[in-house]
Parts: structure tokens; C-alpha cells; sequence
């Protein structure tokens, strides 16, 4: 748990990356854990299949929101197929989190927006 | 110095660095408690209401006792103005369903009220069109009584029960309920006090507060998880209706009539948390000589007031702490970090063994009226002390340094 909250990871939080929202995306992802009230809106724009813009909004923890400015970058220049590939695993080791963590939802949260896409 | 309170629970002697901070949820079990279970099952198993042998006829006179020691503890006149149930929640909801409240009668409670005092009642304003009505709160998240006073004053003999917490969850603040009782008898409104916070930190006196019902929880005020009481007055309960109908709570069933059982019985349908009834008596018990032996209930609060103080007081000299709300918190405080959301603040005093609570902490009103996102909150039990204090405030400036 200790590692979770990484200087990185607060720093991904408190300023987060694309983190805006886009006028006309051709996708958008709307993922919201109820259970606490953290939501995350995904915004695309692809170009045949390729990401060619990308952003984010939401409210939410520091996993929340630190996972997905951690991973947003990554996703420029994606075919969208492999943006949905992304898997549990690949986002457990990013941000050090035990697979069996109280707080899986929120850094899984991501993944869910991604998979909302459409 | 030796906490020789925390010695008494088993949880403590097994984890010297647990610092619990969340007794609000619910409090730890003193070793009386845990073998009074262990007890029941080994030596004195059997249904209640049944039997004609007797080990059974021992389980019927320990069911009854426990009423009568929880009759003893809030000085109701007597067992049969007792019911046990499963929790507040069930109390509440029993009293939801079975009160003659009809289209057009106005139910007053406030926004500071745990969802459990909340949603059983917006439940029937739907379903029988009556109408739930809010007193307004103060900034400091007190009770506004003028607000209260207008509308007694518009809506007058419309209003027919009035629901309070006894002590927010959240602020900690000690309602004074007796001033609004004694108003609302005036004009024959029935009245019900949510002491399900209280019941752990100040003396419950039902004749005192002059309410026509209260409830609370076991599990709040040292009692095993599963049993809740519903106190009310005789007469009131002569005439309330059964809320669940099945064994236990009859005398003589024929398929063209029935004759509900005998005050509290008539409201214990079916086989009760019998074991977790005998328990909670067995906590009020020890913790009624607990609280004489620090002095009493007035020294008692005395002690914990001065702890919540200090633990302000350190709270106020660390960079970006929001304490919410005001007024005289009594072993309650709620508070956010700047910039930091109240689910990491929790989850990294979980690294310091310090458990708190995060979230709304079922009174999402309550924080929604106060502007906030949630909020992390610290409730102290008979055990707590100041060592915990401390460990609570390094684990704190920890987090705000991480966020800072
Ligand atoms: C003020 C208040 N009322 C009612 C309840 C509900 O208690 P229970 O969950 O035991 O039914 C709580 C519990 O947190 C509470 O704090």
C-alpha cells in the first residue's frame, strides 16, 4: 500500500495530463464507481482506427485520477483495438498495486472507461 | 500509563499498534461481551417463547432480563416498553411502517440525519403521501430551533412526528433534543430520538428527554452486532401494529383471527439474535460500571471533550486541515485535507494501523447542505486515548506533506 501513493502518482494527480474536455471526440468513455462517487469521462478522436487526440475529465481519488493521467499519453498514436487490450495486469504493476487491494476499483476505473468507449 | 480500559478487549491485546478511530461505525467488544456469547452457546442454548423444559425456560428468563437491563439503562418504566430488534435501522423502519401517519401529516426532521432516519420516512412520503419536512442547520451544522419554531408556526397540527438524531455521526454535536420534545408534546406531536451515536456517549434518560420512542444499536456502545432496541411508550405500543408477523409474536392464532402476544413480544417475530439480546445487556452492564468508575457520565464526557480538544487543537496547526462543521464535538470529528480526497487520506493512515472512516458516512445530505465531497472522520470509544491521538496526528502531517 505504502508504494501506492508514489510521488509520481501525486503528481499525476494534482496535474494531471489532458485534462480537458474535448469538444467533438469521436469516442467517449463514462465509467463512475458508485460506491464512492469517483467518475472518469474518456474523450477520443481517431483517424482510421488510429487515437489521434485524446483527453480526460472526472472527480475521483488520487489512484482515481493519477492512474489514468499515468496512462493517457500512451494512447496517442494507438490503433483503438490495442487501446482496449490493455489489460488489469499492465495497470496493477503501473502503479504498484496488489491485485487484491481495497482500492482495485479505483485504478481500475481506467480500464473501465476505455472498455465505455463508444 | 497503562490504558486498563483497552486491556479489557481482546482486539487490543492482540494488536498493541492497532489505533482505532472509528467507533462511531462501530465500537470494539470488551472480553465480558465475547464470552457472554461464548457462555450463552455453551451453557444455555435455547429458543425463547417455546420451551417447557428448562433450558429453555433459563433462555426465556435470560431474553427477559436483557430487556429489563436495557429498561434499567435508558429508565424506561419497564421490559415491556423495550423491543428488541436487529439495529436503529430496523427500529426506525418499524416505526416507518407501523405509525398511523396518513396522506397530508407532516413529518419534521432535519438534513443532519443518518440515512437510516432519513429514507424510511421519504419511503412512505411516496408511498402514503405524507409529507417530509427539514430543519434547517446552522453553518456550524447545529440545529437551527428558530427554523424549527416557523414552522411549527405554519404548519401547526399538521405536523404529526418529529424524528432527531440525538448526536450527528458526522459533527459529533450533541442535539438538544428536549428543547424541540417539549415543544412538539405541546401541540401533540409525536416524537422519536435517534440515540444510536449517543447511546455511547452520554447518559440516555427516555423520561428525561420526555420522547415518545428512541432507538439504537448494540454494536455502537460495546454490544455484539445483530440487536438493536426500539424503546417506546406502553401506550404507544399497545396500539402500534405489528410490523413483522410470524412465530414468537402471537398468542392464539385461529385462520379467521389472531391475538398479537403481550408488549414487547408483539413486535419479535420469529427466533430472535438471542445470544447477541443476553450480550448487549452483559455491555450496558460493564459499561455502566465503567462509566462510575471514571466518576460518571458528566466526568466521562468531561474527559472525552478534553481529548476531541486536543486533538483539534493539533489538528489546527497542521498546513490545509478543514474540520467540518462546529459546535461541541463529543468524541466525533470530521475533517478533509486540502487537495486530498477523504478515500487516500483513509487508505494512508491504514499504512499507520490508524483506522478512520472516509466517505459520506451515510449522511450524504448532511454533506452535500455543507458543500463537501466527504470527509474523513475520527470517533473515539471509552478506550481511546492520547497516545492514539498522537499516532492519528503524525499519520495525518504525513499525508498532507504527500500532498502538499
Ligand atoms: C446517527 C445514526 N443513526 C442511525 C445509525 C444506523 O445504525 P445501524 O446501522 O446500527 O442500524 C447510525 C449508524 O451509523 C447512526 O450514526
Amino acid at each position: 500500500m505504502s508504494n501506492l501513493y508514489s510521488k509520481e502518482l501525486i503528481e499525476h494527480y494534482k496535474n494531471p495530463k489532458r485534462f480537458s474536455k474535448m469538444e467533438n471526440p469521436d469516442l467517449t468513455g463514462v465509467a463512475v464507481n458508485s460506491l464512492c462517487g469517483d467518475e472518469l469521462t474518456l474523450y477520443v478522436k481517431n483517424d482510421n482506427g488510429t487515437v489521434v487526440d485524446v483527453s480526460f475529465q472526472g472527480s475521483g481519488c488520487a489512484i482515481c485520477l493519477g492512474t489514468m493521467s499515468m496512462f493517457i499519453d500512451s494512447f496517442i498514436d494507438k490503433n483503438i483495438r490495442d487501446l482496449f487490450k490493455l489489460s488489469e495486469n499492465e495497470v496493477l504493476e503501473r502503479i504498484s498495486m496488489d491485485s487484491d487491494s481495497p482500492r482495485k476499483r479505483c485504478a481500475t476505473l481506467t480500464l473501465e472507461a476505455i472498455q465505455k468507449l463508444k | 500509563m497503562v490504558n486498563s480500559i483497552k486491556q479489557q478487549f481482546p482486539i487490543f491485546q492482540k494488536n498493541p499498534d492497532l489505533v482505532y478511530l472509528d467507533s462511531a461505525s462501530t465500537t470494539q467488544k470488551p472480553e465480558v461481551v465475547i464470552d457472554s456469547i461464548i457462555n450463552h452457546y455453551a451453557n444455555s442454548n435455547a429458543n425463547v417463547h417455546r420451551g417447557l423444559y428448562n433450558l429453555a425456560y433459563s433462555a426465556d428468563r435470560a431474553w427477559q432480563e436483557a430487556h429489563e437491563t436495557v429498561a434499567k439503562y435508558i429508565n424506561a418504566k419497564s421490559y415491556k416498553e423495550i423491543v428488541f430488534t436487529r439495529n436503529s435501522t430496523e427500529s426506525l423502519n418499524l416505526l416507518a411502517n407501523s405509525l398511523a401517519l396518513k396522506e397530508g401529516d407532516i413529518i419534521l426532521t432535519t438534513k443532519l440525519e443518518h440515512h437510516s432516519n432519513l429514507l424510511p420516512w421519504l419511503a412512505i412520503q411516496e408511498k402514503r403521501g405524507v409529507k417530509v419536512e427539514f430543519i434547517d442547520l446552522l453553518d456550524s451544522g447545529e440545529m437551527d430551533y428558530d427554523s424549527f419554531m416557523d414552522m411549527v408556526k405554519k404548519e401547526g397540527r399538521n405536523i404529526k412526528l418529529l424524528t432527531l438524531s440525538h448526536m450527528s455521526n458526522v459533527l459529533g454535536i450533541l442535539n438538544p433534543v428536549e428543547k424541540y420534545i417539549k415543544v412538539a408534546k405541546q401541540i401533540g406531536v409525536l416524537t422519536i430520538v435517534d440515540a444510536a451515536q449517543s447511546i455511547a456517549h452520554t447518559s440516555i434518560d427516555v423520561q428525561k428527554l420526555g420522547c415518545d420512542f428512541l432507538v439504537f444499536s448494540s454494536h455502537k456502545v460495546y454490544g455484539p452486532s445483530g440487536v438493536g432496541v426500539l424503546y417506546g411508550r406502553e401506550v404507544l405500543l399497545n396500539d402500534l401494529p405489528p410490523f413483522l408477523k410470524g412465530g414468537e409474536m402471537v398468542k392464539n392464532v385461529k385462520l379467521s383471527s389472531v391475538e398479537w402476544n403481550e408488549l414487547p413480544w408483539k413486535f419479535e417475530a420469529g427466533t430472535p439474535a438471542i445470544e447477541a439480546g443476553v450480550a448487549m445487556a452483559a455491555a450496558l452492564n460493564w459499561l455502566d460500571q465503567e462509566i462510575k468508575s471514571v466518576g460518571g457520565w458528566e466526568q466521562y464526557s468531561r474527559n472525552e471533550e478534553a481529548l476531541t480538544k486536543k486533538a483539534l487543537d493539533m489538528l489546527s496547526k497542521v498546513e490545509g486541515i478543514e474540520i467540518v462543521g462546529g459546535g461541541d464535538k463529543h468524541g466525533v470529528i470530521s475533517l478533509n485535507i486540502k487537495g486530498t480526497h477523504p478515500h487516500d487520506i483513509a487508505s494512508i493512515l491504514s499504512d499507520s494501523s490508524v483506522c478512520v472512516r472516509a466517505g459520506y458516512h451515510c449522511a450524504q445530505p448532511l454533506h452535500e447542505a455543507l458543500g463537501l465531497p466527504g470527509s474523513v472522520r475520527l470517533s473515539l470509544g471509552i478506550y481511546n486515548d492520547e497516545g492514539d491521538i498522537k499516532k492519528f496526528i503524525q499519520a495525518v502531517e504525513k499525508v498532507a506533506k504527500l500532498f502538499r
